[in-house]
C-alpha cells in the first residue's frame, strides 16, 4: 500500500490505546531508575510558606492538619516530610491531626516519625559510630545479623524511649538495652536529651478525630478537652506540650501557623473555621489537580502559602536543602520531577499528535 | 407529624445558627456553639459511623448468603474489617519480635504495617491509573475545534511546561540566546513558562474562580433559605 500522511494519521489516531498505556508507563517508572539531577525554581507560594517557617521563633508551635488519603500520597507525602523536617531543624514544634480522612492517620504518624527519627539520627551520629565499635555490639549485630543503619535505628529509639518515658519502645529492643546499661553506653544519653525530637515535647499527633468541624472550632477552646488523647489514647495532660508551665498550648492562641495537607475540601474548613473566625494563618499544600482553586486565598491573604502538587513538595525540598546543606537531602518531591517532567513532555506530544492527526484527517475527509 | 417536626427543628436550628458566628458574647459561644453544635456534631458522627459499620455488614453478609455476584469479596471486606478492628482495639501489645508490636496502632504495631504495606499501596495505585487516562485522553480528545479549546490547549501547554524543571531549563537557555539580564530587548521573556504559568495561576485563574466562588455561594445561601424557610422540601424523601 502507497504510504500517505492521511493513512499514517488515521492509523495513528485509531492506535491500541494500550500502546499508549505502555509507553506512559516506560516514562514514568524508568527516569525512576536513575539518579536525575533536577534543579526546580522555587514557586513564589512556596516561598512564602517557607520565609513564614523561617520567621517563627524556636519554640513556636505549627499545626498540621493531614486531610487525604493513601491514594494522594505521592504528592502529599514529601510535601509533609518537608515541612516537618524544617520545623524540627529550627525548633519549631509540630502538631498533627488528621480530620477528614480516617486512613490519613497512618500517614500523617509516618510523616511525623519519620521526619523525628531521621533528626535523632543526624542528633546522635557520633556517639552510635562509637557505641557501634563496642564489642558487645559487634556481638549483637552478628546474632541478630542486622545491618549498622537498623543497630543504630534500635538505639536511638532506646535513648528516645528512655526520655520519653515509653517503656513499650523500651520492652521491645530490651536484650539490647540491657547491653547499653552493662556496657554504660545508656548513661552517655543524657547530654543529647535536650536536642532529641521527643513525642510530647517536640511534636504531638493525635491521630483522626472524628467530628471535622467541631474538632476544630473546639480546639479554638480548648485544645486538652476538645481532643483529650494522643493517637495511642495517652492523655495529653502527660505531655509537656499541654502542661508545661512555661510554654503550654492551650488553643489556636498558642499555634503560630496552621499547614493543611489536603486531597479534598477541607483547606476550605480550616481558612473558614481557623483564620476567619480564630485569626489564625493557615497555609495549604494540595493535589496539583485542584491548586487551581486557592490561588485566590493566597491574594486575599487567607492562605499565607500554598504547595502545589509534586513539584511544591520539590520546592521546599529545595529550600531545605538550601538552608540545612550538610543534612537536608532530595526527598521524593525531586525524586519524582524528572517522572513528572517526561510524563509532561509525553502528554504534550500526544496533544500535537493527536491535532496533526486531526487536522490532516479532517482535511482528507473533507478533500 | 413525621415531616412537620423536621421542618420545625430546621427552620428554628437554621434561623439561630445563621446569627451564631455573627454574635460572639461568651454566653453564645460557650452554649450555642461549643455545648450544643459540637458536642452534638460528634454525637451525630458517632451514629453515623455504627450505621455504616452495620449497613456494610448487613450488605455483605446477604452477599454471601445469597451467593450473589463477586460475593467472595465480601468475605475479604469483612475479614479485613474485623481483622483492622481487632488488632487495634482488644489484640494485646506483645512484642512479637523484630520491632514489631502485635496490637495498638503504634508505628511498629501489626495494624499499622498492614497499613502502610496493603492499603497505601493499593490505594495509590488505582490513583496513578489516572495517568493512563490522562495520556490517552489528552491523545484522542484534546483537540483545536474552536477557538475555546484552541485557547484552552495553548494554556494547559504552557501550564503543564510552567510546571516542570524543563520549563526552567527553556527560559534560561533562552535568556542565553537573548544576551543575559543586561540586554535591552527581553525576547526570551516569551519562553519564562514558570513566569507565565504563574501568571495564569495568579490572575486568569484567580479571577475566574472567585467568580465561581461567589456564584457557589449565592447558591449555598438561597438553597439554604429555602430549605429553612421549608420551600424546598426534596430533603425530607417521599413523593409528598
Amino acid at each position: 500500500m502507497k504510504f500517505s500522511w492521511h493513512n499514517f494519521f488515521t492509523w495513528l489516531t485509531n492506535i491500541d490505546r494500550r500502546w499508549i498505556y505502555l509507553l506512559m508507563a516506560i516514562v514514568v517508572v524508568l527516569p525512576l531508575f536513575f539518579s536525575f539531577s533536577v534543579k526546580v525554581k522555587p514557586a513564589k507560594t512556596v516561598n512564602m510558606l517557607y520565609d513564614f517557617m523561617e520567621n517563627l521563633e524556636p519554640g513556636n508551635t505549627i499545626l498540621i492538619g493531614f486531610d487525604y488519603s493513601p491514594d494522594s500520597l505521592a504528592e502529599l507525602n514529601p510535601m509533609g516530610k518537608a515541612v516537618v523536617y524544617h520545623a524540627f531543624k529550627r525548633g519549631i514544634r509540630v502538631m498533627g491531626i488528621a480530620l477528614a480522612w480516617p486512613s490519613a492517620a497512618g500517614l500523617g504518624l509516618d510523616v511525623i516519625q519519620s521526619q523525628a527519627f531521621k533528626i535523632n539520627l543526624e542528633i546522635m551520629d557520633e556517639k552510635l559510630k562509637e557505641i557501634d565499635a563496642l564489642d558487645e555490639i559487634k556481638k549483637y549485630k552478628a546474632d541478630k545479623e542486622l545491618t549498622d543503619d537498623e543497630v543504630h535505628f534500635r538505639i536511638m529509639k532506646l535513648a528516645v524511649g528512655i526520655f520519653e518515658r515509653n517503656q513499650d519502645d523500651i520492652d521491645l529492643f530490651s536484650d539490647l538495652m540491657e547491653i547499653l546499661r552493662a556496657t554504660g553506653a545508656a548513661d552517655e544519653f543524657e547530654p543529647f536529651k535536650a536536642d532529641l525530637i521527643l513525642s510530647g515535647v517536640d511534636y504531638t499527633y493525635f491521630g483522626y478525630k472524628p467530628g471535622y468541624v467541631s474538632i476544630m472550632l473546639g480546639m479554638g477552646k480548648d485544645m486538652v478537652s476538645t481532643l483529650n488523647t494522643d493517637y495511642r489514647g495517652i492523655s495529653l495532660m502527660q505531655y509537656e506540650m499541654f502542661n508545661s508551665n512555661t510554654n503550654k498550648i492551650k488553643n489556636y492562641e498558642d499555634v503560630s501557623l496552621v499547614v493543611d495537607l489536603a486531597a479534598g475540601g477541607s483547606v476550605g474548613a480550616w481558612v473558614v473555621y481557623v483564620n476567619t473566625k480564630f485569626g489564625r494563618p493557615v497555609a495549604a499544600g494540595v493535589t496539583a489537580v485542584m491548586a487551581a482553586d486557592y490561588y485566590p486565598f493566597i491574594q486575599s491573604g487567607q492562605l499565607i502559602g500554598l504547595l502545589n502538587g509534586m513539584r511544591g513538595a520539590a520546592d521546599y525540598e529545595t529550600l531545605n536543602m538550601r538552608h540545612f546543606p550538610d543534612t537536608a537531602k532530595p526527598g521524593k518531591g525531586l525524586g519524582g520531577m524528572a517522572s513528572q517532567t517526561w510524563a509532561h513532555i509525553m502528554i504534550l506530544l500526544f496533544i500535537l499528535l493527536g491535532n496533526i492527526g486531526y487536522f490532516i484527517t479532517k482535511k482528507g475527509g473533507e478533500a | 407529624m413525621k415531616r412537620q417536626i423536621p421542618l420545625m427543628l430546621v427552620l428554628t436550628l437554621g434561623i439561630i445558627y445563621f446569627f451564631v458566628p455573627l454574635v460572639s458574647t461568651p454566653w453564645v459561644v460557650d452554649n450555642l456553639q461549643h455545648e450544643v453544635f459540637e458536642k452534638w456534631l460528634k454525637i451525630i458522627g458517632v451514629f453515623a459511623v455504627i450505621m455504616s459499620v452495620a449497613s456494610l455488614w448487613r450488605r455483605n453478609a446477604v452477599k454471601i448468603k445469597r451467593k450473589s455476584g463477586d460475593y467472595a469479596y465480601s468475605y475479604l471486606e469483612l475479614i479485613g474489617m474485623v481483622l483492622m478492628a481487632a488488632l487495634a482495639i482488644i489484640a494485646p501489645k506483645w512484642n512479637i519480635g523484630n520491632g514489631m508490636v502485635l496490637g495498638g496502632i503504634a508505628g511498629n504495631s501489626v495494624y499499622n504495617w498492614i497499613f502502610m504495606n496493603m492499603q497505601v499501596p493499593m490505594q495509590a495505585t488505582m490513583f496513578s491509573m489516572l495517568a493512563f487516562y490522562i495520556a490517552s485522553a489528552a491523545y484522542r480528545s484534546f483537540r483545536a475545534r474552536n477557538i475555546e479549546a484552541t485557547l484552552l490547549l495553548i494554556t494547559a501547554a504552557i501550564v503543564m511546561i510552567g510546571r516542570v524543571p524543563l520549563g526552567e531549563n527553556i527560559y534560561q537557555f533562552m535568556l542565553k540566546l537573548n544576551g543575559g539580564e543586561a540586554a535591552a530587548f527581553q525576547w526570551s521573556r516569551m519562553f519564562d513558562f514558570q513566569g507565565i504559568t504563574q501568571f495564569i495561576l495568579d490572575v486568569p485563574n484567580a479571577a475566574t474562580k472567585r467568580a465561581i466562588g461567589f456564584g457557589v455561594a449565592m447558591g449555598m445561601l438561597a438553597t439554604s433559605l429555602k430549605i429553612i424557610f421549608g420551600i424546598e422540601k426534596s430533603w425530607l424523601g417521599g413523593t409528598e
